[in-house]
């Protein structure tokens, strides 16, 4: 589709007021550049020479009021916008269906203030996650959000997406942590949202702004409830015969009120991928947990989840298996690229939420429906003491299907699976374009809610059209 | 290019840009385009033919400080800054190069070195006569960067080896006087390789050669050698030749130097060769206290965007880099910053004069 607004002049001119020569790109280069994410079906378009849907420009504003001028730019023109941070959407996200105009937020990444007497951060929206980790941890502090992406992606698209990091068990998901936050709404205003501890005063605007995959606002500032960093850290590994008896170990930790930072069970085929380039001889189903926090706290609790594993029939494997974890635990992510590298290759990652009445029912009966056709290695993360994500790599060769199909083959078997075990597919890293129609279904009714929402908020459709089914 | 880096190509173009975070240029320039990522999936494109190799794709190509720092952050050690190379290898071979690299060329043509003067003249100014011996068999061979933008360090090197009893190193003076690393950076292949053999022609009899330049050791130590050149088989930068003879005792320290100092690393000596514990060492040896380290240091420093020739194609991008660099120094108590290359030196003093920038070698001298 030719976008209607591809090599307009004047708007062109009209972005360039605003932002600047510099700031204002155009080309087939860079906006084709911009379209591309990482979800696997991109990936498998981009190995089949397809390209997505490409903006018209791309701008990257340097202040708020910028963001607000340009709003009001599109409304003019009815030109969409799409926020973009790092670009590493999963769901299509920033795919640019009616084209558009970028708008890069990496310029505006600065951490505004840390507010040490409250434990609170407030930062730009286009920071990158690693760069706020490390300049909080140079200070002493640390949000406690390590998301998979966490190397390459921005605080904005954390919150626009809804994400939750491997310390969820501890430190909450981005939902948890946001205290108040700047946005620019399709008509240009600047919001703010009230910067309390908690408020008893009508509905949460920061709830409703949280996961609005860049629909409703462009995010600008966000504050943040951070936490004391201590760098020291209590690892435990645990070797248990069946998969089901650690997750029933983990279970019972916190149902005795203890908060791991993060755990881990692998599954055997999990440990052997993930510990095959170690030097460490491991198999079977593998439990790490780690404690962090102060010393005396960390180190007593993650003595007590030792014993509740021991007696809940693991078999001690030091801490050198949970250090080593640590060490490499975005390595995972890795495995994309000699996955599609090869030709017919897909790999995707499936996670599905299941309360712990359903995690082994989810567990065997998603391995029964993928495990013949897919390599498929899986572990249980992000636990709290009412369920736990099941997360499912699968990868494998096409052979008589397209890859197209394959990748929906695994997508249909995998939501009837974790729905008979009693568990929901979770659209890791959002809803974007590509489970918009799974999200609406999902929502049932409440998603025209949702639509009457957006239609009086952004009633000429410039945020982001068609992400989470808008 | 694209059969000798398929892989890397590959493996860039599908990963989810887990070195996102560490490239200077795609964080000082905030352009998705210039991240590690983005340039070898426009290349990934233009292989496959859906986008043509056009001025716009050469210039992002010279969008890279060519620091290695994405290769820390990568499971697979892919490097990117040789496919860089390659590409614009190629830009120049379809003419398709930038402006500033056409400029740059006419410049070389004319001088022989980045910086335009007689270097070789200038450095027979700095020294007495007789620290000059063609026939010696131990060499230092001057940065080009020192001899323009810092010449002191050239005396203070000879200052040091006084002090240590070493006579034996005679410094080079011949042309050319620049190791042509920029030619290599900017693919200007043939004037490179033209210049190396010019280099080698002059120190390749040697047995040892030594530098202040992280650059120069490189280009030496490992492209010339890889080239096939002969050149001499003890190649050293100065503080790996120094520091064991400091370490040994033979440097006498008369006065430890009063300042905190912060220390640098320059990406050609620290993620290129290897060296980072010598120059901490000798710091340490006439320093009150142990160097301040950036947060983010040694094999995992942030750049100072002096590489990679981004100086001559983006000079603005390659300050804003050096800025960001410079930003925790002001938040130290250092009133110093160490670097032991001259490029870092010169463009951390580029961004803000009023800072003192002193190679660890000037540091030493003052201590005699």
């Amino acid at each position: 589709m030719t976008s209607r607004f591809k090599g307009n002049v004047e708007l062109f001119h009209r972005l360039k007021e605003i932002f600047g020569a510099n700031r204002v790109r155009h080309t087939s280069v860079e906006t084709l550049l911009y379209a591309q994410d990482i979800s696997p079906k991109s990936l498998i378009e981009r190995r089949a020479g397809k390209t997505p849907p490409a903006a018209d420009f791309i701008v990257r504003p340097v202040a708020v009021e910028e963001v607000s001028r340009l709003m009001r730019v599109a409304d003019r023109w009815r030109i969409p916008i799409l926020p973009y941070g790092a670009g590493t959407s999963r769901r299509g996200s920033v795919a640019a269906i009616e084209g558009g105009i970028v708008c890069d937020m990496k310029l505006m990444n600065r951490v505004l203030s840390v507010d040490d007497e409250s434990l609170i951060v407030s930062a730009q929206a286009g920071i990158l996650g690693e760069h706020l980790e490390h300049e909080l941890n140079r200070k002493g502090f640390t949000l406690g959000h390590f998301p998979w992406n966490f190397q390459a992606s921005t605080l904005g698209g954390w919150v626009a997406t809804r994400s939750a990091g491997e310390a969820f068990t501890k430190y909450g998901g981005i939902e948890n942590m946001v205290v108040s936050m700047q946005a620019v709404l399709p008509d240009g205003s600047i919001v703010k949202t009230r910067t309390a501890p908690r408020s008893a005063t009508g509905p949460d605007f920061n709830r409703l702004l949280v996961g609005s995959e860049g629909a409703i606002a462009i995010m600008t500032r966000i504050k943040l409830r951070i936490h004391i960093f201590y760098p020291r850290q209590f690892h435990v590994a645990f070797r248990f015969k069946k998969f089901a008896d650690g997750a029933e170990a983990v279970r019972k930790i916190l149902h005795k009120g203890l908060r791991p930072a993060t755990v881990h069970l692998f599954d055997k085929e999990e440990t052997a991928k993930f510990f095959a380039d170690s030097k460490l001889r491991l198999s079977g189903n593998l439990l790490m947990a780690v404690f962090d926090g102060k010393k005396s706290r960390a180190e007593m609790e993650s003595e007590v989840a030792a014993r509740i594993f021991q007696e809940s029939g693991g078999e001690s494997r030091g801490e050198q298996p949970s250090q080593y974890r640590m060490q490499h635990r975005f390595s995972r992510v890795f495995r994309n690229s000699p996955a599609f590298s090869q030709p017919g290759g897909i790999h995707d990652a499936i996670e599905v939420g299941a309360p712990w009445s359903c995690v082994n029912a989810v567990y065997a009966k998603m391995v029964k429906a993928l495990g013949k056709r897919f390599e498929l290695s899986t572990f249980l993360n992000r636990p709290t003491p009412h369920g736990a994500v099941l997360t499912f790599t699968a990868s494998t060769k096409a052979v008589k299907e397209s890859d197209e199909q394959l990748l929906l083959k695994l997508w249909q078997r995998a939501g009837k699976a974790a729905a008979a075990g009693g568990g929901a597919l979770l659209h890791t890293s959002g809803v974007g374009l590509q489970s918009a129609e799974a999200f609406a279904q999902d929502l049932g009714p409440t998603h025209g809610w949702l639509k009457d929402f957006k239609a009086q908020i952004d009633p000429k459709r410039i945020l982001n059209p068609g992400k989470l089914g808008l | 290019m694209f059969k000798k880096y398929f892989r890397e190509i590959e493996f860039c173009t599908y990963c989810p840009k887990m070195c996102k975070f560490s490239c200077p240029v795609g964080n000082a320039s905030g352009v998705e385009s210039y991240t590690p990522w983005g340039r070898m999936t426009l290349l990934h494109m233009v292989r496959e033919g859906i986008l043509d190799f056009n001025r716009e794709i050469a210039y992002t190509m010279y969008q890279c400080a060519g620091c290695l720092l994405c290769r820390e952050y990568c499971d697979h050690l892919i490097e990117v800054p040789p496919v860089m190379i390659a590409a614009r290898e190629m830009a120049v071979g379809e003419q398709k190069e930038p402006w500033e690299v056409v400029e740059f060329l006419k410049f070389w043509k004319q001088h022989h070195n980045p910086f335009g003067d007689n270097l070789g003249a200038r450095v027979r100014t700095l020294l007495p006569d007789n620290y000059f011996n063609k026939d010696a068999q131990v060499v230092y061979l001057p940065g080009a960067g020192h001899i323009y933008n810092n010449p002191s360090v050239i005396q203070d090197t000879f200052k040091l080896f006084e002090a240590m009893d070493v006579d034996y190193v005679a410094c080079y003076d011949g042309e050319p006087m620049d190791c042509g690393s920029v030619l290599r950076e900017l693919g200007l292949r043939k004037e490179y390789e033209a210049n190396a053999k010019k280099l080698v022609d002059k120190i390749g009899r040697c047995k040892v050669v030594i530098s202040g330049s992280p650059a120069a050791v490189y280009e030496l130590k490992v492209e010339f050698d890889q080239m096939g050149l002969k050149v001499p088989p003890k190649i050293f930068h100065i503080s790996e030749f120094l520091w064991p003879m400091v370490k040994a005792g033979k440097f006498d320290v008369r006065k430890q130097f009063p300042q905190r100092v912060m220390y640098h690393d320059a990406d050609y000596l620290g993620r290129y060769l290897g060296v980072y514990d010598e120059p901490r060492s000798m710091l340490g040896a006439v320093l009150r206290e142990a160097p301040v380290e950036f947060s983010r240091h040694r094999e995992k420093a942030d750049s100072c965007g002096v590489g990679g020739g981004l100086p001559i194609t983006n000079p603005d991008l390659a300050k804003a880099i050096a800025k960001a660099r410079l930003e925790e120094f002001y938040e130290s108590d250092a009133t110093a910053l160490a670097v032991a290359c001259p490029d870092a030196q010169r463009i951390f003093q580029s961004v803000d004069d009023n800072i003192e920038v002193l190679d660890v070698i000037n540091i030493l001298a003052r201590c005699i």
